[in-house]
Parts: structure tokens; C-alpha cells; sequence
């Protein structure tokens, strides 16, 4: 059976993450913090896809039908997903990035609470 | 297999091409009126084919499923083969939703010709609008978990650039920051929530997992993955106390967008709510009273803060956005009413009167920003208190403005009536303490819709130099007139339209065997009576 340590590394992952999002002050440490929350979920989604041949409800790999009982398989769809998941977090990254940039250039600070034009 | 079968992706597809044909054919020839054109020519292609494929699913009745890829992998489970890929699968109401947001994008586009005019980014702009309606349309008729998330991500990377559209102004770079952060957070709910889905049942076709869903009843993680996609939707809708990236990221967006993302990207949130709710875990494995306490108690919150804090706006644009939030309280209090007395009639009418209402708000709330644009463009300015003398100089404009203003307040035979008098009705049926809340925001509504139809008329402040062109015009007064005549067909249109589509959203079985007789269910056009 699969140790469940890397689905606590998971969840401390997203949660470091989410934390950081909220409560530092940094633009920078925020994006930071977005990153962490996505490689959470990607290494989540990735030790969801190794299991044992007997669990699960359809226990079949698309590709592999060749199994025997209480062999290890590995998903191949997560392993795609995680790529998609990759591709998608990148460029959020790098939107935001571009971002911070500009709100740099026109402020002069990365401090969340110096930013503050927009309120009411 | 001709290529009418093929509607349902040429629906997704053909935006898709035409944004990126765009800066390819803009960089060949610099300076010329490309960009309009061909995100004109984009976006009448999805109307028409979103309106080729209502009509289809209308005519046959249930939902229909398109299979992406070769005829292989499928699999044979409990007798009945499933198709091991990539599915669209449209019913009723998505069809319903996807013309809505086709005509959305298009009238925004027509409007965008006279609003961005000289822009030196144009063609970014008319790119990213494009993809904005990609992904919208592809989150309406996917069939697949994963497939989803894909989409709901080319949404929301269009729209946040789109919102840091004019980044010479601070306050658009900081409400794009705002949307961004809090539009990833939702995200990344909703990814966990679609691998613990993945983790369960090795599956991400929905109706695979409502299938599972039913057979093996809902275990502990479940309930999480469930919690977390409501959280991550209505995060995504910028529900009350979660809207306060929408206040700023709406009215920072170039005004056509604007429209667009509280036309139509909230709803298509709302959209995602309802679709995992109803077809993917279903009603019965759900605790819905539970759940509908807690989206009662969001939507009384919209419907009081939001409205008051409107009140005090000046800023045109920022007044509208706290508006969306007020309706989006109305939407979300007819859905949580049903939750609260499923099935019964009055949840029925709620949730009808919650549908109908996503159709009229995406119109006049449409009208309304669009308006704001001409604004803009006319007098130069945002700020309420420093116009005057709009009615006398822009007339057309003007009445426009008034019959979508009218309709927000519910005036009837306006199209706002109908529906808000629907969710009035049966929110009240439910719980006068409900139907309070509706009634509170409706009275705020009004309170601030008029400050606004007085500052057309208040002297002192700029005076506009004359009427907005014709391409800012004609959107406009369709809008209104769209508004007029909902609003007289109101009956008719909830029986025929609003009606079945309700009907195939509650109805799980339905949705569920499409997928598992798939060969059937494809879009088969001999099956389609021509009127």
C-alpha cells in the first residue's frame, strides 16, 4: 500500500500556500505562496495515481490490461493531468508576474497595504 | 458523418481559431480593421452554431453528447460501453446558457468597434475576448471534470489580462492582482475538489462519477470535494462577503468587458454550482437543507450590503458592480429556496425564477455597462456627480439607459419584473423572513438606480459633445429592446424555454444514460425536425 506521508506533504503543501496568499504582505511572497499551493495539488494529484490493481472502483488502466491482483499501477491520466496542470500554473504565473511589474512601476512598492487606490 | 454533427466542438473551436488568427493576421498588416472584423466574424460563428445546437436539443428533447477523438478506448462497465475520452455533453440548459453567452460576446464585440477604436493593443484585446468566450462556452457544454478546470483557466486568464486591459491606470493593475490571487485560490479548490473526485472513482467523466456517486454513496472525502467546489464556484461568482475582487475587477475592465464578466462569466460560475450539484452528485446525496441554509444566508447578505454600500458610489461603473452582487443575491437565494424545499412547487419556481433571471440581468446588466462605455467616451468621465445634460444631448443612449434601468428596478413589463417577481413569489411561499430579504433588496435597488436616472438630468458638470457613434448605439438600443420584449413574452418563454431547461438540469437519469448510450445521444441530425 502507498505510505500516506506524501498526501500529508500535499496537504501541508496547499495549506502553506493559501496561508501565505492570505496573510503576508509581500506581492512577491504572495505569488510565492500561489505557487506552493499549485505544486500541492499537482504532487496530489500524482500520488493519486499510483494504487493497487484491486482497488479502486474500475480498476483497469486505460492502457494496461495485463495486471494481476495487488500489483502497483500507475494512472498515466493523472501524469497528463499534472502536465496540463503545470502548463496552466505557469502562465497564471506569468500574468502575475507581469503584473507586479507594472504595479511596481506605478507605485513603487510591493506592499499589499500601500496598494490601496481602490476601496469603498 | 457530415460536419453538422460536428456543431457542438465547431461551437468552441471556431472562436478559437479566429483569436489567435488574429495577432497572426494584425502582424502581416498593421493599422487596418482585421482585429474587428474577424472577432465579429468569431463570435457570429458561435452564436449561430450555439443557436443550431439549442435547436437540435430542443427538438429531440434530451441531452446530447459528442465524443472527441477516434471510436476507441471504450469500455465495457456493467454491460454498457463508455466511452474513455473527452466528452461534450449539452443539455437544455447549457444549450440555453451558450447562446446567451455567443450573443453576449457578439453585442460587446459590435460595441468594442466604436469603443476601442484606435487602441494601439486592439488586436490583444480582441484576442483575449475571443478566448474569454472560449472558455465560457467550453465550461457550458463539457462533459468531463478535468476538461472543466481547463476551460474555467482560459476564462480566467483572458479576463484577468482583460481587467489589466489599461494598465496605464493603477487602479486596473490592482483589481487584475486582486481577481488573479483570488480567482487562483478558487481554482486550486476546485482542482483538489476534481482529484479527490479522480482518487475515488478513477474517473473524470461526470456522468461515470454521478454513476459511481450513486452506487457507492457518498463517503467522507466526498463530502469535502463537494464543499470545496461550492466554495471554489461561488468564490468564482463573487457572491457577498466574497465580492470584493468583483467591486474592483468589473469596473477596471474596459467597458464591453465589463459587461461580458457580469453579463455572463458570474453566471457561467453559478453554471459550474449547479451542474455538480444537480448532475454530478445529485440531489439525494447531498444534505440540502444544509447547503441551503448557507446560500440563503449568502444571498441575504448580498442582498443588504450590497445595495447599501452602492448607495454611496459616484463612480458610475463601481455602482453597477455592486448591482451585480444585488442580483446575484437574488439568483443564489431562488437556488438555495430550492435546495431548502426541493421538488416542491414553489422550489421549482424558485429556481425557474433563478434561471430566468441569469437570462435578463446578462441582458440589461449588459445594457447598462455598455452604457457606461458611451459614457465614457461621450463625457470623459465616470464620476455621476460631474455629468449633466446627457438626456438632452445623447437621446438614443438615453433611453436605453432608462429601459435597462427601469428593468433592474423590476418595473413592469420590463423583463426584471418577471423573473425577480418569480423569486419574490416564491421565496415568500417558502419563508416570509426570505421574502423579506428579496423585497429589502429590491427597495435598495431602486434607492440607488435612481440617483443615476437623476444625474441625466442634473445640471453643472460636463456636458457630452453629442451622440455616441452608430456602432455604440445599435448594441444598446437591441438590448433594450431584447428587454422589452422578454419582458412582454415573459409567460412564453418560461413555459418553452425556461421550463425544460430546469427540467434536464434536475433530471439525473437522463443525463447520466446520454453518456452510457452515447452513440445514440450524438448530435444525429436526421433526428431534427426543421420546424
Amino acid at each position: 500500500m502507498i505510505p500516506p506521508l506524501q498526501y500529508f506533504i500535499a496537504l501541508f503543501l496547499i495549506v502553506a500556500g493559501i496561508w501565505a496568499i492570505m496573510l503576508k504582505k509581500n506581492l512577491i511572497k504572495i505569488l510565492i505562496g500561489l505557487s506552493v499551493a499549485d505544486t500541492g495539488v499537482n504532487l496530489l494529484l500524482i500520488t493519486l495515481a499510483y494504487r493497487n490493481a484491486i482497488g479502486g472502483a474500475i480498476p483497469t488502466a486505460p492502457i494496461y490490461t495485463g495486471y494481476e491482483k495487488g500489483m502497483i499501477m500507475v494512472s498515466p491520466l493523472p501524469q497528463a493531468l499534472v502536465l496540463t496542470a503545470i502548463v496552466i500554473g505557469v502562465s497564471v504565473l506569468a500574468l502575475a508576474l507581469a503584473i507586479t511589474l507594472q504595479i511596481y512601476r506605478h507605485y513603487g512598492t510591493l506592499n499589499v497595504e500601500e496598494i490601496r487606490r481602490l476601496r469603498g | 458523418m457530415s460536419v453538422i454533427e460536428h456543431t457542438p466542438i465547431l461551437t468552441i473551436v471556431m472562436p478559437l481559431t479566429f483569436a489567435f488568427l488574429i495577432p497572426i493576421l494584425t502582424a502581416v498588416k498593421k493599422e487596418s480593421k482585421i482585429p474587428e472584423v474577424l472577432a465579429l466574424v468569431g463570435s457570429l460563428c458561435s452564436l449561430v452554431f450555439s443557436v443550431i445546437v439549442a435547436y437540435a436539443i430542443w427538438s429531440v428533447g434530451k441531452p446530447i453528447v459528442y465524443t472527441l477523438g477516434a471510436d476507441v478506448p471504450t469500455i465495457v462497465y456493467r454491460n454498457q460501453e463508455f466511452p474513455v475520452r473527452i466528452l461534450l455533453e449539452i443539455d437544455r440548459l447549457s444549450a440555453l446558457l451558450g447562446i446567451l453567452v455567443a450573443f453576449e460576446v457578439f453585442i460587446a464585440t459590435i460595441f468594442s468597434w466604436g469603443y476601442i477604436r484606435d487602441h494601439k493593443r486592439k488586436d490583444k484585446y480582441y484576442t483575449l475576448m475571443l478566448l474569454s468566450l472560449v472558455g465560457m462556452l467550453g465550461i457550458l457544454y463539457t462533459g468531463d471534470l478535468f476538461n472543466l478546470y481547463v476551460f474555467l483557466e482560459i476564462l480566467a486568464i483572458s479576463s484577468y489580462a482583460l481587467v489589466a486591459f489599461e494598465y496605464e491606470h493603477p487602479e486596473a493593475l490592482e483589481a487584475a492582482m486582486k481577481y488573479l490571487v483570488l480567482g487562483s485560490i478558487s481554482s486550486t479548490f476546485i482542482l483538489v475538489g476534481i482529484a479527490i473526485i479522480y482518487g475515488e472513482f478513477d474517473s473524470l467523466t461526470m456522468a461515470m462519477v454521478a454513476k459511481l456517486i450513486d452506487e457507492y454513496g457518498m463517503t467522507a472525502s466526498l463530502v469535502i470535494a463537494y464543499a470545496l467546489f461550492t466554495m471554489g464556484a461561488l468564490l468564482k461568482a463573487g457572491v457577498a462577503p466574497m465580492h470584493m475582487w468583483l467591486i474592483d475587477a468589473h469596473p477596471s475592465a474596459p467597458s464591453p468587458f465589463s459587461a461580458v464578466l457580469s453579463g455572463v462569466i458570474v453566471k457561467v460560475a453559478i453554471y459550474i454550482f449547479l451542474r455538480i450539484t444537480f448532475s454530478v452528485f445529485g440531489l439525494t446525496n447531498i444534505d440540502t437543507t444544509s447547503v441551503g441554509i448557507i446560500i440563503v444566508g449568502l444571498a441575504a447578505i448580498s442582498l443588504t450590503i450590497a445595495p447599501i454600500m452602492a448607495t454611496a458610489q459616484k463612480d458610475v461603473k463601481r455602482l453597477f458592480a455592486y448591482s451585480t452582487v444585488t442580483e446575484l443575491g437574488y439568483i443564489i437565494m431562488g437556488i438555495g429556496v430550492f435546495f431548502l424545499a426541493p421538488l416542491s412547487v414553489h422550489g421549482i419556481l424558485a429556481i425557474e425564477g433563478s434561471v430566468f433571471h441569469v437570462i435578463n440581468h446578462a441582458i440589461y446588466k449588459g445594457l447598462l455597462f455598455l452604457v457606461s462605455g458611451s459614457l465614457i467616451v461621450a463625457v470623459g468621465t465616470r464620476n455621476l456627480t460631474k455629468m449633466s445634460n446627457i438626456a438632452k444631448k445623447m437621446p438614443y443612449t438615453t433611453i436605453a439607459l432608462i429601459i435597462g434601468l427601469f428593468s433592474i428596478i423590476g418595473l413592469p413589463p420590463l423583463n426584471g419584473f418577471a423573473s425577480k417577481w418569480l423569486i419574490i413569489e416564491s421565496s415568500f411561499a417558502y419563508s416570509p423572513v426570505t421574502g423579506l430579504f428579496v423585497i429589502l433588496g429590491s427597495a435598495l435597488t431602486f434607492a440607488y438606480m435612481m440617483k443615476v436616472v437623476l444625474s441625466l438630468y442634473a445640471p453643472g458638470g460636463k456636458e457630452p459633445s453629442g451622440e455616441v457613434g452608430a456602432s455604440m448605439v445599435v448594441p444598446v438600443i437591441m438590448m433594450a429592446i431584447i428587454c422589452i420584449v422578454i419582458g412582454l413574452l415573459a409567460a412564453q418563454i418560461l413555459n418553452k424555454v425556461i421550463a425544460p431547461s430546469i427540467e434536464s438540469l434536475i433530471s439525473r437519469s437522463e443525463y447520466i444514460n446520454a453518456v452510457f448510450n452515447y452513440k445514440e445521444a450524438a448530435l444525429n441530425w436526421s433526428g431534427v425536425k426543421l420546424l
